[in-house]
């Protein structure tokens, strides 16, 4: 699982899944370690599931004379 | 009644001009173009009654001016103090009429094109799964609601920053321009989207601009660039990393669809499990064939130990019906050895004295107690029984009845 330090990275988690089973995929697992990549990739793809079922999205209006940022919540589908 | 100096008076009337009013758009034929000292540009503009001069600075002309075009410019009303000169002081210029603007943009395409702006060699790839996604439109446009809409609908838990710029008309150039600035500079974005609806090729002219089109050529941020509804290809969509056909497109183009990473997801973790298991299933057959194996070979070996055991068995059962067989026969033997025994040695020590008593009457012995002699020659060992089987010099001996006497022959 992303540590709770590091910010979730949606990317390199799904790169690490990716990476987890194509190990699999290759066969040659040792049996220890395998159980222990098994379980870490069902945490990964719960992860990652979680994330996408985020419903809102953010939008931030710049305010381009200032440059700085205002930060609005609005839905996004108007 | 205050009297001024003409400079005041000009210094005035140029304040007054400039203040009074807000930036006005005029638009007219261009005559008398020309440049002066490389850096001010000169033009008047005319319709079929009046004209106008104009004055602007070089940098701040985007396209090509030539006489008998027909433009729009934006700027002020304006006064040279020297001369006292009216004019317009231009800011921005705009093509009008489809064939000045194509003529324009086909200039300036094979220009850029030259420079490399649109080889597709630079062209980057997006990232795969982007959060943080900057969008440059106007927000009046139907085009920010679309591209929010479709980003919505396809992905999840993303930032969109949206810096908010006219797309058309005056200071659409310079906003888009400086939206890229902001986001290499403030670099929150993983990627951006340029977009806006469709329109004439008016309309699209900031999208046709040599300006915007060198800070989509200048950003390290990947840019998809989608207006909409355009068979034409305008020149930021020919330097953008990807075009788009509309604004929702271009949101298409940037986002996955959540539903098939999810199920892409949830495809690698049940192959996960499904590895696992042939894994081990494949281990346990491994596992139970060596056992089976090792059982067998044990079992093999325990066969043949009995067999083994059960052949000596045989053997031995055999080996003592023979002992047992063998061994009455020598009982029996002894038996009658024992009997035999007595009779056999009463035989053979009357046979013995028998002999004896032979052997007396044979032996040379009682002739010698009756005195007689036997000569034997010593050298030849042998019993004398003529003269010449001696000669002189030689040893005899002659035995008595009793004792013997040796002599030497003269």
């Amino acid at each position: 699982m992303p540590s709770k330090q590091k910010k979730f990275n949606f990317t390199e988690t799904f790169n690490e899944l990716e990476k987890i089973t194509e190990k699999f995929e290759s066969g040659n697992i040792d049996l220890d370690q395998g159980l222990q990549e098994f379980e870490r990739g069902l945490a990964l793809a719960s992860e990652l599931k979680k994330k996408l079922q985020e419903v809102e999205n953010k939008v931030r209006v710049i305010k381009a004379k200032f440059k700085d940022l205002e930060e609005t919540e609005e839905q996004s589908d108007k | 009644m205050k009297v001024y100096s003409v400079s005041e008076f000009n210094q005035t009337i140029k304040a007054y001009l400039e203040e009074g009013m807000m930036d006005v758009a005029v638009q007219g034929e261009v005559t008398g173009y020309r440049k002066a000292k490389d850096k001010l540009i000169y033009f008047e503009l005319k319709d079929d009654k009046s004209r106008v001069l104009c004055f602007m600075m070089v940098w701040d002309l985007k396209t090509i001016l030539e006489d008998g075009m027909e433009i729009r410019v934006y700027g002020k009303p304006s006064l040279f103090v020297g001369s006292g000169g009216f004019h317009l002081r231009v800011k921005e210029i705009e093509l009008v009429g489809a064939g000045a603007l194509r003529k324009a943009l086909e200039k300036l395409k094979l220009k850029l094109e030259k420079e490399g702006l649109f080889a597709i060699e630079r062209k980057r790839a997006l990232p795969r799964f982007p959060f943080k996604i900057g969008l440059i439109t106007s927000p009046d446009a139907a085009a920010y609601h679309d591209v929010l809409r479709i980003l919505k609908n396809r992905w999840a838990g993303m930032t969109v920053y949206f810096y908010p710029v006219s797309v058309q008309g005056f200071g659409a150039i310079k906003q888009i321009a400086e939206a890229f600035n902001y986001f290499n500079h403030t670099r929150e974005v993983e990627v951006i989207i340029l977009t806006r609806g469709g329109g004439s090729l008016e309309d699209l002219q900031a999208f046709n601009a040599e300006e915007v089109a060198r800070a989509v050529f200048a950003s390290k941020i990947p840019v998809v660039c989608g207006v909409g509804h355009e068979r034409d290809w305008t020149v930021a969509d020919l330097v953008a990393d990807q075009r788009a056909s509309t604004p929702s497109n271009a949101a298409e183009r940037i986002v996955p669809d959540k539903r098939e990473i999810i199920s892409e997801i949830v495809y690698l973790a049940d192959r996960l499990e499904e590895l696992l298991r042939q894994d081990l299933s494949a281990k346990n057959l491994t596992i139970s064939t060596a056992v089976s194996r090792m059982e067998q070979g044990i079992a093999n070996q325990r066969s043949k130990v009995m067999i083994t055991i059960t052949h000596f068995k045989g053997f031995f059962q055999h080996f003592l019906s023979l002992l047992e067989g063998r061994g009455k026969a020598i009982i029996e033997k002894i038996v009658r050895l024992k009997s035999g025994a007595g009779f056999l040695l009463e035989q053979w020590q009357a046979k013995i004295q028998e002999e004896e008593r032979v052997l007396k009457t044979l032996s040379p012995q009682a002739t010698l107690d009756r005195g007689y002699s036997i000569t034997r020659n010593l050298q030849a060992r042998k019993i004398l029984k003529d003269k010449d089987e001696v000669q002189s010099g030689e040893r005899i001996s002659t035995r008595l009845k009793r004792g013997e006497i040796e002599s030497i022959i003269k």
